[in-house]
């Protein structure tokens, strides 16, 4: 271990935030590198096609990544700027993507460089959408990166937010709702390092045994691989074109269905069962998630089977709980057209898209512990309505959070439904309908993958023109960032433009 | 002589007595008034009018007899009373304004009577009628509906509420109108007054300019009335359009602006107050009028949904302003407008005009408070110490305003996808649900897909049709009034009685 050098004490204001940003974007370089190593040794595993264009960008961006942590400067004691924490955290996920699109185009799967981008930016934000119209057909590495990439997204989102965000500078807190997933006070273990180990394995555990249960439902060892890291991750990039129904395998659905759940349950929960801790407020949250699957699944098939949309109950079933797991948990596996089982459906899961998993977890979308605090927030609203002196007091599974909770999940409902807005007139104009605009908003916003209409589940985003990928790439980034992130550095960013 | 002794009420008996009382001696009024109309007009169904009128108009006074003498004042401070109260005026009224259209055979299904009868006292313009060959009277009490609910919804917000108790005051957002801190005049009948004077003007402006422009007298005093109420009950199946007439067309655009303002912002004017923060609120209400004028027209242009440029002007800026008013008269079919002029017709929806006017939606003030309040937060997310005070047009808003308007959006944004959710339960495709509930909750009227600017709601199922006048009566009344009548749910004590 090396020493930190001494001339990190007397750095100029602002060199921590510089060599954080240095230091955050070798550290992605390094983990896309040895990623793309990873794909193509799965690739020569499989089929052997389009090793090289793996190899080539993979080795370099290990050496270039590996070379930047060497030779980076150290942040020194000195608090690091918010804005210096939410740039780095915003680079690391566009650099990833970016480098992420370098095989997608090498190996020419996808020509154009904006679709690439997507494409990657998909992976890395756990979202699934894909621009790719025939998945059986590309290569097998290509398609290990596309795993890959969610699989990376999925750890590090986890880590930045149950390991990182809650002991980093104290602005950062606000924004990864470290007071809301409640992991700031009881901390896992003191040390971001060893934090980061324990969920890490967690993850790691969690891959490894989704793996191992779809090779014993009856999916080939590439599949098995490929879907447990798109499973875990929350990701829902496929294999193959037709997604599930290309197994069309109930015991593979019911695995994909309880990988999808764990994934979507917050990892923090997982480590306080593990160690015996209290595990308030995040039992009281898994509870809501689940009664939400539940309901959902149960309203989903009752309106299948008045409908017709599917032949017996079983089937609805079936059909049904797939479907909500699968978009509650922002996954976004298909196994049948949800496009046609009409208008109550279609609103029903957009609405779940909207909602998501918990917080902590790989899944996106607003979380359920933030829908339950806003729930709670308009039955005490009501109620100072009515008994204007009243005290209300937030609470969540018997504990209590301050005032600025409350403040900061209000604004972070009303900022997501204004990019929600934004986004359904961008794709308006870039040639969607609206419930293909609404879906597609839903879809990348909330990190899902397929939408409604034109960008369906049996559909690809290539509905969208140039414009509204660009919007899309924006929606998962910002979506995945827990928007917070993203948008505040835009501000940030107009603001010294502005010159203030 | 002595008085029959009144059966015991306590004090909020007392004010719900008097408010619905009021509120059907009102509607009797009407309901005569419009008899009186029929006989110089076609002379049809004046009985029925007559009749059901003064019935009405006898219990209304029925009841107000029963809350005399008695001791309202502090019940006026309960909150969960004022909502009651409220609330049953409107519904109270829907529910007599629905008899007529049932007696005269207008429509034969109370469910159906009844959502016309929403729609017209909570100034919505939502219609099931789809033959329009029905004597006058029925036209005259759709028009009245709305011009009565109008100026109730007005004097309400801007006389009533910011002195009723710190409960309505939120509700009706009087932190934010700005009447509370200096009222217009202390005495709710005065402030009432002149409020009706105001309506009044805006009213004989109208009827002239609509007569000027070719309209008969019969056309000339509905539209009228339905204009400064931003209702959009119309006597022609075609709604404006079937008048054909640019003349007549800039009259109503120019009355919906007029009507879609601060009445709060026109007293002061009249009496050379200070015009914040009305006035920045004009400001942006002007301001996002014109640039989404701008991009309908822009868009139209660009996918040539409109034949010629002085045309797609002409239908843009018409229909962005009946939208965005909550008027619902219709120039062009917007419905087979490109998606991005749909969507943006949907959001200007939302947006509706000034608070304490008679339009519906969010409102502007909210809508900027909203803006701030976000951008502030993304500062603060950026320099977590900074002090932040909420402002528009240089007067600071509490951190009560805040909250308030947060939550606000937050409980519209629920309703209004329970409202989505409910009606596409009843079978419904997707767009009409979505713009069904929209149109319903802003108080517009026309909406997108089944039920768009040239049909009627008879295209969405009878369990959809009272959910639209559910959401008609929540919008009208602010959301709060509405929604925390079930604060009870929530753990919230009803407080009815002293």
């Amino acid at each position: 271990m090396r020493p930190v050098p001494a001339r990190a004490r007397k750095q100029p204001p602002g060199a921590a935030g510089a060599s954080l940003l240095i230091l955050v974007a070798s550290l992605a370089t390094a983990a896309c590198g040895l990623g793309m190593l990873l794909a193509a040794l799965i690739g020569l595993a499989a089929d052997g096609r389009q090793l090289l264009s793996l190899l080539l960008p993979g080795g370099l961006a290990l050496a270039a990544g590996v070379a930047g942590l060497r030779l980076a400067p150290r942040p020194g004691n000195e608090a690091i700027r918010p804005a210096a924490g939410l740039g780095s955290i915003t680079l690391a996920w566009s650099l990833a993507a970016a480098l992420g699109a370098l095989p997608l185009i090498i190996s020419g799967v996808l020509s154009s460089p904006l679709d690439a981008y997507f494409e990657a930016m998909s992976g890395f934000s756990t979202t699934g959408s894909t621009l790719i119209d025939d998945i059986d057909a590309a290569p097998d590495a290509i398609l290990a990166w596309r795993s890959i990439m969610q699989w990376l997204g999925g750890v590090g989102i986890v880590v930045l937010i149950v390991a990182i965000a809650p002991t980093l500078a104290p602005g950062l807190q606000r924004y990864f709702y470290a007071e809301a997933s409640g992991i700031g006070d009881s901390r896992l273990t003191p040390r971001i390092a060893d934090t980061a180990k324990i969920v890490g394995g967690i993850y790691l555990g969690l891959s490894a045994a989704a793996g191992i249960a779809y090779l014993l439902a009856g999916m080939g060892a590439f599949d098995a691989i490929n879907q447990a890291m798109t499973t875990l991750a929350t990701g829902g990039f496929s294999t193959h074109t037709a997604s599930f129904a290309a197994f069309d395998s109930a015991a593979i659905e019911i695995v994909a269905i309880v990988f999808m759940v764990a994934a979507a349950i917050n990892f923090a929960f997982y480590w306080r069962v593990i160690k015996g801790g209290s595990l308030m407020p995040q039992l009281a949250e898994v509870r809501v998630y689940l009664m939400i699957l539940v309901v959902a699944s149960g309203a989903v098939c009752f309106s299948l089977l008045r409908g017709n949309d599917v032949e017996g109950f079983g089937e609805a079933l079936r059909a049904a709980t797939f479907t909500v797991t699968s978009l509650s948990s922002t996954t976004g596996f298909t196994t049948l057209d949800f496009d046609e089982w009409g208008g109550f459906v279609e609103v029903v899961l957009v609405l779940l898209m909207v909602i998501g998993g918990c917080a902590g977890s790989t899944a996106g979308g607003i979380k359920v512990i933030r829908v339950s605090l806003i729930g709670k927030s308009v039955g005490q609203e009501m109620q100072r309505q009515t008994e204007p002196r009243a005290v209300t007091v937030l609470r969540m599974g018997g504990r209590v959070f301050n005032e600025n909770v409350r403040g900061a999940v209000l604004a972070f409902f009303t900022i997501y439904v204004l990019i929600f807005a934004l986004g359904v007139i961008v794709f308006t104009a870039s040639g969607l309908g609206e419930v293909s605009a609404i879906g597609g908003v839903a879809a990348t916003l909330n990190g899902v993958g397929p939408g409604l209409g034109e960008v369906g589940g049996l559909e690809n985003f290539s509905a969208l023109a140039d414009g509204g990928l660009v919007m899309a790439i924006f929606l998962m980034l910002a979506g995945r960032l827990e928007i917070f992130t993203v948008v505040a550095l835009i501000v940030a960013g107009a603001r010294a433009l502005r010159g203030r | 002589m002595s008085a029959v002794p009144a059966p015991k009420i306590g004090a909020g008996g007392a004010l719900i007595a008097l408010v619905v009382g009021g509120t059907l001696a009102a509607a009797g009024l009407g309901m005569i008034l419009v008899a009186l109309l029929a006989i110089a007009g076609d002379g049809e169904d004046v009985a029925i009018f007559a009749l059901t009128g003064l019935v009405v108009l006898a219990l209304g006074i029925g009841l107000v007899y029963l809350s005399s003498g008695r001791e309202r004042r502090a019940a006026a401070l309960r909150p969960y009373l004022g909502f009651t109260a409220v609330t049953l005026a409107w519904l109270s009224a829907a529910v007599a304004g629905a008899i007529p259209f049932l007696l005269t055979g207008t429509f034969s299904n109370p469910i159906d009577a009844f959502f016309e009868a929403m729609s017209g006292f909570t100034t919505t313009g939502a219609t099931l009628l789809e033959d329009f060959n029905q004597p006058d009277a029925v036209f005259w009490w759709r028009s009245l509906m709305q011009y009565l609910g109008g100026i109730g919804i007005v004097v309400l917000v801007v006389a009533i509420a910011p002195v009723s108790g710190t409960g309505i005051q939120r509700a009706f957002y009087a932190e934010v109108s700005g009447v509370t801190a200096d009222r217009l005049t202390p005495r709710i009948i005065d402030t009432a007054k002149i409020l009706a004077g105001i309506y009044g003007v805006l009213t004989a402006i109208a009827f002239t300019a609509y007569v000027a422009t070719g309209m008969n007298a019969f056309d000339g005093l509905n539209h009228t009335m339905t204009t400064v109420a931003t209702g959009g009950f119309s006597t022609n199946p075609d709604s404006i359009a079937g008048f054909d007439s640019i003349g007549i067309e800039m009259v109503a655009l120019f009355m919906m602006i007029l009507a879609g303002v601060n009445f709060a912002f026109y007293w002061r004017a009249i009496k050379g107050q200070d015009l914040m923060p009305q006035l920045a609120e004009v400001r942006a209400y002007l301001m996002i009028l014109g640039a989404a004028i701008v991009a309908v027209t822009v868009s139209l242009l660009i996918a040539s949904d409109v034949d010629g440029f002085a045309q797609t002007v002409r239908e843009a800026a018409f229909s962005v302003t009946t939208v965005m008013t909550g008027t619902g008269f219709v120039t062009g079919d917007f419905d087979s407008w490109n998606d991005f002029a749909r969507v943006l017709i949907i959001i200007m929806m939302f947006t509706g005009a000034c608070a304490g006017s008679t339009s519906g939606g969010i409102k502007v003030i909210r809508v900027s408070l909203l803006f701030k309040a976000a951008k502030q937060e993304l500062d603060r997310q950026l320099q977590p110490s900074a002090v932040q005070v909420l402002r528009m047009g240089g007067r600071p808003f509490s951190e009560q305003v805040r909250r308030a308007v947060l939550g606000f959006f937050l409980l519209y944004v629920l309703v209004y996808a329970f409202g989505s959710l409910a009606m596409a339960s009843t079978g419904v495709d997707p767009i009409t649900a979505l713009s069904g509930s929209a149109a319903t909750l802003n108080i517009v009227g026309p909406g997108l897909g089944e039920i768009g600017a040239t049909d009627s709601f008879t295209g969405i199922p009878e369990g959809g049709r009272v959910v639209g006048a559910l959401l008609m009566l929540t919008g009208r009344l602010e959301i709060f009034t509405v929604v925390a009548l079930l604060a009870p749910l929530f753990g919230a004590r009803r407080r009815m009685t002293a």
